[in-house]
């Protein structure tokens, strides 16, 4: 199925077909104003190369009234040149398309060019070389053949032209028909008669005498210049062969147009128009009605009602955009006699390359739910967070467990854990006693340590008194007093941080009380489960330990103090 | 010259007008110029009576043809001439038959010819451009080259003729302004000339035609404000003369607030669709204009479509005006921001004051009777945007007003889409009137009027003709239940403990949304049901809209069977993985849903493990 996904592409495809010069032509002497570079690209109007025997010197002032050359290069799907064939052109617009119809896709090939330009020859051919609607329908009959074993297939065709705002059917005689939806069937021509050809032969038939019901008007310029745009449907019905409650009918729908002359299907769309004297004023001013609906048409597409709906428009609403498949095939002449309508083909032609972005903005109408969809994004963010944070928990506990991986391998009884955990504690416990108690124990030793320090300043001052004048002594004096209030102030701030850790060991103390109290409740009746009996007893021992090891620290820094002291005084 | 019978010549001249103006259609099927031809060949005749043109000889070296030559001819003269004597006379004929000989050929296609034709006309009237009688001419004539170059897409040279008539119409009232004379006067005689009263008209009715291809040119040139401008100058000048077809008169003005509305020129919308109410009410009642001398007959049909079309109009105005009002008041999340609103009510103030001002400077439709009549229609609607339920609600009743009428006419059977347009308009204003709503039980049952109004649409229509319009239907159907859904959530978060009814509806409801998302999503298979690996650019953004809001529905089914929970939330990460794994192969996606995209890509990330807790939530219960 990749073939169909590669040829949905949902712009319109754009070929041109450049016919050859008749005779006429090129009896006049009109040079060729198109010229094809490849199977891609043309240009228009291509810059003369009069290298001639007036050694490039060319005769500007001859041609005063001749336009400069435009030499513009058109980049297409497809470019035909004058030797094509009709079954060229068939191979690569319609053919490609009918594998997606058979698919169930309503599929539209247009053929659009001003007047002679070869449209009609394009789609509906000769009797010796019949166009592309004979060539659609014979390929269609080979496909019927070869699935007939799997699918029930039937095919009914019509054919109508629209002219003046009016339908008739080629095929029979008829008034105007009316064209009317419907929910089921969607764009109904009422009273449009469906043949079902049997044989290729009975199809060329019809075709021919659809043609010649066609409304033609010769004027001085044109000699059989359709003015009515022509549409040959075919309606493919194909149904599984086999027999089940549900049955799979595909229905689709092939439109084959052929337009009217450019320079009068597009009067009222893209050209001026002027009010004809003498008739209504009213019926001229169709065009303005044109430009107010094309300026209501500028921005915003949904917003707007385009009153004006022609009726070929309302026939094709159901054959463009959606995943139907558009082909528009240009037909140019390229002689310069219709230079100015050749031009005119390629520019539109050029511009239906992008209508798929005007299909494209009636779709869907997005932006009207923009607004609540910021709402959603942001709900969606909280939600988001929330998942994050759980996420992260979710992680962590992870890690946790990670660690003690080993362990609970070894404990998996609960009880076990929670001797783990009671033991964890106590460490944490022990470890916050220690270090209250190591402060302590210093804080107490530089309280001993300033004692002792007031105790000499005071026996140097007594011998300083013995031994010096008194006004030596009474120098002395102010210092020593000026030291023991230093001393006494340190001794107070020491004794106010002793109060704090000695505050703090009593927490401590409650709370060894509090566990032990704990693992008592954990073990059998009240009793500290052995285990951790003999961890906090191990604990007090360490903590005891320190504590000697401390004081014994501290005596040696006092008797240091004490033997400097002697040093001095007896020195 | 003297030795042709001037009665003749006139005779002849006034045999090729009538011929010329027979209508097209009465021609022989096989020959519609057949008219036309044998008006031109009695102009020729004319041409060959008078002689040839007087010899200018300051006229001669500057005598050629093309666009280029006529650029100064175009500037304004600067004083005025009358052609006097036979030389001025013969010459003013002689281009009176050009200009004529050039229509003609216009006429039956051959613009060349006509361009010919034309500019021989403008050549030998150059020095009496201003004068009394050829005014008149050479603003037809240019205006007819104005078109004949637009027909030829030379936009630019067309918009140069234009402009000048425009500025020779100006210029001639400051300088003259009597009426001048019509050009095919030249060949009446003495008693049968036209009254001043009659050349003024015609020379208006020229002037307007001038504004009328203006517009157009305009258009072309997608200068569209001055588009708009002169389609509102021709459709007052024609009020004004009484020139119109009251059914196209008034849905063209109809047609032209559009442009207003899209422009949020609301103030001018208004004016536009009142005047077109008014004067579509005078149809019947002035059947035969001025123009239209053959009254066309009743045409019930077309009355009633371009009824239901006004309808229309209105409907978009109150829409657009409303949805206006709620774009500029609601903060990010889409509900109404009180410090906007109170914001907007200070400003309402001076907008008021203001009205006065804006009201002069704008074009107004008629005068006397029928400015009464308008003005009493725009007195009746507000042009200010709504700024609280009480002022949106009048909006809507009038939308839903005209909603009703146009329904008329678009009746499902046989007007589909445009039934559908309105339908989906009148959901759009309950939508909008909802935003103004404050009370949340209330809210929710404009959603379920909308969702009433949708869903038998679907039913009738065949999925492959009405694609598009399914899809948009099935989409909207499916917001609509997404809205309700969270207007029900958020009214059960208020109450202390929801009971199992409410939690099954606000199910029932997620349930619906999700059906109509799929539906949609549904819709973008192929033939053999295989959904695309491409999804085409026009249903890219909507559709990964709907993969996402289903991925985000799925994620909130409430049910306390964790089983169930858990395969929702599968469902959602594959949702979410779609649209992660899509915008991945195709990068071009990305950009049209950036921020959807780095949500999915977030959740994706985030919901497996929110399963395996869940998973391993279950195990341990």
């Amino acid at each position: 199925m990749s073939v169909t996904e590669e040829d949905l592409c949902h712009h319109m495809k754009v070929v041109v077909r450049v016919r050859p010069e008749n005779t006429k032509e090129k009896a006049a002497g009109f040079h060729k104003v198109v010229h094809v570079v490849d199977k891609h690209i043309l240009v228009f109007d291509p810059k003369q190369e009069e290298v001639s025997f007036f050694h490039g010197k060319k005769t500007t002032n001859q041609n005063v009234t001749k336009r400069q050359n435009k030499d513009l290069k058109f980049v297409f799907d497809a470019v035909f040149d004058e030797t094509s064939t009709q079954s060229e052109v068939f191979e690569h617009t319609t053919k490609p398309i009918l594998h997606s119809f058979l698919n169930g896709y309503n599929c539209t090939v247009l053929a659009y060019g001003a007047t002679g330009a070869g449209k009609t020859h394009t789609m509906l051919g000769s009797v010796d070389e019949p166009g592309v609607m004979y060539l659609t329908m014979l390929h269609l009959y080979k496909c019927m053949d070869e699935i007939k074993e799997e699918k029930i297939c039937s095919t009914a065709v019509s054919y109508l032209e629209v002219y003046n705002e009016q339908i008739r059917d080629l095929l029979a005689n008829s008034g105007p028909l009316a064209v009317r939806e419907d929910t089921q069937k969607g764009v109904v021509v009422h009273g449009l008669t469906l043949h079902q050809p049997k044989s290729s032969e009975e199809i060329l038939h019809l075709l021919d005498n659809g043609n010649k019901n066609r409304t033609q008007h010769p004027t001085d310029m044109n000699a059989a210049s359709s003015r009515s745009h022509a549409v040959f449907q075919i309606y493919l019905r194909q149904q599984d062969k086999t027999a089940s409650i549900n049955q799979n009918v595909r229905i689709a729908k092939m439109s084959l147009i052929d337009l009217a002359g450019s320079e009068r299907a597009s009067t009222t769309g893209a050209k001026g128009t002027r009010f004809v004297e003498g008739t209504n004023i009213n019926r001229s001013l169709l065009a303005l009605g044109n430009v107010i609906n094309a300026l209501a048409d500028s921005k915003r597409k949904n917003q707007h009602i385009p009153y004006r709906n022609s009726k070929l428009t309302r026939l094709l609403k159901d054959s463009l955009g959606g995943n139907c498949q558009t082909i528009m095939i240009a037909a140019v002449s390229p002689s310069s006699i219709f230079y100015d309508d050749t031009y005119n083909t390629l520019k539109y032609a050029n511009r239906a390359k992008d209508i798929k972005s005007s299909l494209k903005s009636n779709i869907l109408n997005v932006n009207n739910h923009v607004t609540q969809y910021v709402k959603i994004c942001n709900e969606q963010k909280a939600e988001i967070l929330l998942l994050k944070e759980k996420l992260k928990a979710y992680e962590q506990q992870k890690a946790f467990a990670n660690e003690n991986d080993k362990a609970r391998l070894m404990i998996s009884n609960p009880h076990e854990k929670e001797i783990e955990r009671f033991q964890e504690i106590l460490n944490c416990l022990f470890q916050n006693r220690e270090e209250i108690r190591q402060e302590y124990l210093k804080l107490e030793m530089l309280l001993k340590e300033n004692e002792l320090k007031s105790f000499y300043q005071q026996q140097c001052h007594k011998q300083i008194e013995m031994m010096c004048s008194e006004d030596k002594v009474e120098k002395a004096t102010g210092k020593r007093d000026h030291r023991l209030a230093m001393l006494k102030t340190r001794r107070c701030y020491l004794e106010k941080r002793r109060e704090e850790e000695l505050k703090q060991f009593n927490e401590n103390t409650n709370w060894l009380h509090r566990v032990e109290k704990e693992m008592g409740h954990l073990g059998p009746n009240g009793h500290i489960s052995k285990e951790l009996k003999k961890d906090l007893h191990c604990h007090h021992l360490h903590l005891q330990n320190k504590d000697l090891k401390a004081q014994i620290r501290h005596m040696i820094d006092l008797a240091c103090l004490q033997e400097q002291q002697h040093r001095q005084t007896e020195a | 010259m003297a030795n042709v019978p001037w009665a003749e010549v006139c005779e002849k001249f006034q045999a090729a007008l009538a011929l010329s103006r027979v209508e097209l259609h009465k021609n022989p099927e096989k020959e519609p110029y057949k008219s036309k031809y044998s008006a031109r060949a009695l102009l020729e005749e004319v041409k060959a009576l008078l002689g040839p043109a007087p010899e200018d000889e300051d006229e001669r070296p500057e005598a050629d043809d093309g666009p280029g030559a006529d650029d100064h001819a175009l500037g304004l003269p600067a004083e005025v001439v009358e052609p006097e004597g036979p030389v001025g006379q013969l010459a003013v004929r002689l281009a009176v038959i050009e200009f004529h000989l050039g229509v003609n050929h216009i006429d039956t296609e051959e613009l060349s010819a006509g361009e010919e034709h034309l500019v021989k006309c403008l050549r030998l009237l150059r020095r009496y451009r201003l004068s009394h009688d050829c005014i008149s001419l050479c603003i037809q004539a240019q205006n007819n080259l104005g078109i004949l170059w637009s027909e030829r897409e030379e936009i630019e040279t067309a918009q140069a003729y234009l402009e000048s008539s425009e500025a020779l119409y100006n210029q001639y009232m400051k300088e003259v302004g009597s009426p001048p004379l019509e050009p095919t006067e030249c060949f009446l005689p003495e008693e049968e000339k036209l009254t001043e009263q009659e050349r003024s008209k015609r020379f208006e009715k020229v002037y307007t035609h001038n504004l009328y291809y203006l517009a157009q040119v305009y258009q072309h040139l997608e200068m569209f404000e001055k588009a708009a401008h002169y389609c509102h100058s021709t459709l007052k000048r024609q009020l004004e003369h009484n020139a119109y077809h009251p059914i196209e008169w008034a849905i063209n003005a109809a047609t032209l607030s559009q442009f207003y509305i899209n422009k949020l020129c609301f103030m001018e919308a208004r004016h536009c669709l009142s005047a077109a109410n008014v004067i579509f009410g005078q149809t019947g009642k002035i059947s035969a204009t001025e123009d239209s001398p053959e009254a066309e007959g009743e045409v019930p049909e077309l009355y009633h479509q371009r009824k239901g079309e006004i309808a229309r109009c209105w409907i978009k105005y109150c829409l657009t005006l409303m949805q206006n009002a709620q774009l500029s008041m609601q903060d990010n999340i889409g509900e109404l921001d009180l410090d906007k609103q109170s914001e907007l009510r200070a400003l309402r103030k001076k907008e008021l004051d203001e009205e006065e001002s804006i009201r002069k400077k704008a074009v107004q439709f008629g005068t006397g009777e029928l400015c009464d009549a308008i003005s009493a229609v725009e007195e009746k609607v507000s042009y200010l945007r709504p700024l609280d339920f009480e002022e949106a609600r009048e909006l809507f009743l009038l939308g839903q007003h005209y909603v009703f009428e146009a329904k008329e006419f678009f009746q499902i059977d046989g007007y589909v889409t445009d039934h559908i347009e309105i339908v989906q308009d009148h959901s759009a204003l309950f939508k909008v009137l909802a935003f103004f709503e404050t009370d949340m039980e209330r809210r929710c049952k404009m959603h379920k009027r909308r969702i009433a109004m949708l869903e038998p649409l679907t039913v009738d229509l065949n999925p492959q003709y009405y694609l598009l319009v399914n899809r948009q239907i099935q989409f909207e159907i499916a917001h609509a239940y997404y809205d309700m859904m969270d207007l029900k959530v958020a009214i059960a978060d208020r109450l202390r403990d929801p009971d199992s009814h409410i939690v099954k509806k606000i199910n029932n409801l997620n349930k619906s949304a999700l059906k109509y998302y799929q539906l949609f999503l549904d819709s973008l298979r192929d033939p053999n049901k295989v959904f695309p690996e491409h999804i085409g650019e026009d249903v890219l953004r909507p559709a990964m809209l709907a993969k996402f809001r289903v991925a985000r529905l799925y994620g909130k089914i409430i049910t306390a069977d964790p089983k169930k929970e858990l395969e929702n939330l599968a469902t959602s990460l594959e949702h979410y993985k779609f649209i992660v794994d899509y915008c991945e192969k195709h990068p071009e996606a990305a950009q049209e849903i950036e921020a959807e995209l780095e949500l999915s890509k977030e959740m994706v990330s985030l919901l497996p493990t929110k399963m395996e807790r869940f998973r391993t939530k279950m195990a341990l219960t």
